[in-house]
């Protein structure tokens, strides 16, 4: 039998929300460290996008979105140690979304791809992971096509080699 | 605030377990050896602060706005 949650939501209501399909955030999002459990709500109306509600605090969601839809290239490089933190010991494992800002022009959507959300699927946790690049901008606007060059992508197989390093040095060689 | 000089390869503690280094300086620029437990987030500020506006950002979204949205992408993809 699994154990389901009744949580009340501002922007659903109540939701019956079985408790493996809660992920913990350990320090929460940047800026929320006291909110650390959400659940992925899905509804047809808002596809592809998805809300990511907290359930320790009704008023609190995100609109989230997997950059694949958007940015086929997009790469998420973490440091060996978040992989470790992570619990991460394959790519499948791994789901990474983006944080949108939606704005009164839908077009001006834009997505934070410098901090995306890795989420270990197997084990229901996750983190906003900041990453060391600046190739990706905390504000890309994913619907307007003349942003100066394509950005690059994400595979797992980063975090594969990622995981291959032993080295536990967090420096990003600046 | 606590100000310390330092030089080249010296070494500030905090706590038990976190050490500071000051790796090399070059000009106006200083590179920084932080280590920490895991568990100590490490970023640089003003990306930190970036993450976290377009973080409050995101958390004032309205479900008319996110479907206007989808309703774009779908015109568009049925074009």
């Amino acid at each position: 039998m699994t154990d389901v949650l009744t949580i009340q939501t501002e922007r659903f209501g109540e939701l019956n929300v079985p408790k493996e399909e809660i992920i913990e955030f350990p320090e929460g999002l940047l800026g929320f460290a006291e909110q650390k459990n959400y659940v992925l709500v899905q509804e047809a109306a808002y596809e592809p996008f998805l809300w990511l509600q907290s359930t320790d605090d009704p008023h609190l969601s995100f609109v989230v979105v997997d950059p694949v839809a958007f940015l086929p290239d997009y790469r998420v490089e973490i440091k060996p140690s978040e992989v470790e933190s992570l619990e991460l010991t394959s790519v499948d494992e791994a789901k990474v979304l983006v944080i949108v800002v939606v704005r009164d022009q839908p077009e001006d959507i834009t997505a934070n791809l410098q901090g995306p959300l890795v989420i270990n699927t197997e084990k229901c946790f996750g983190k906003q992971v900041v990453l060391l690049t600046d190739r990706y901008s905390t504000r890309h606007y994913i619907l307007q096509e003349d942003q100066g060059g394509a950005e690059k992508g994400f595979t797992a197989q980063q975090e594969e080699k990622a995981q291959q390093e032993t080295s536990n040095d967090e420096s990003s060689g600046e | 605030m606590l100000v310390l000089s330092r030089k080249k390869d010296e070494v500030i503690v905090i706590g038990d377990d976190i050490e500071v280094t000051i790796v090399d300086i070059r000009g106006d620029q200083i590179k920084i050896g932080v280590s920490a437990p895991r568990s100590v987030s490490i970023h640089r500020k003003e990306i930190y602060d970036a993450i976290h506006a377009e973080n409050k950002a995101a958390s004032q979204a309205t479900a008319s706005q996110v479907g206007k949205l989808a309703d774009l992408l779908r015109q568009r993809a049925n074009k």
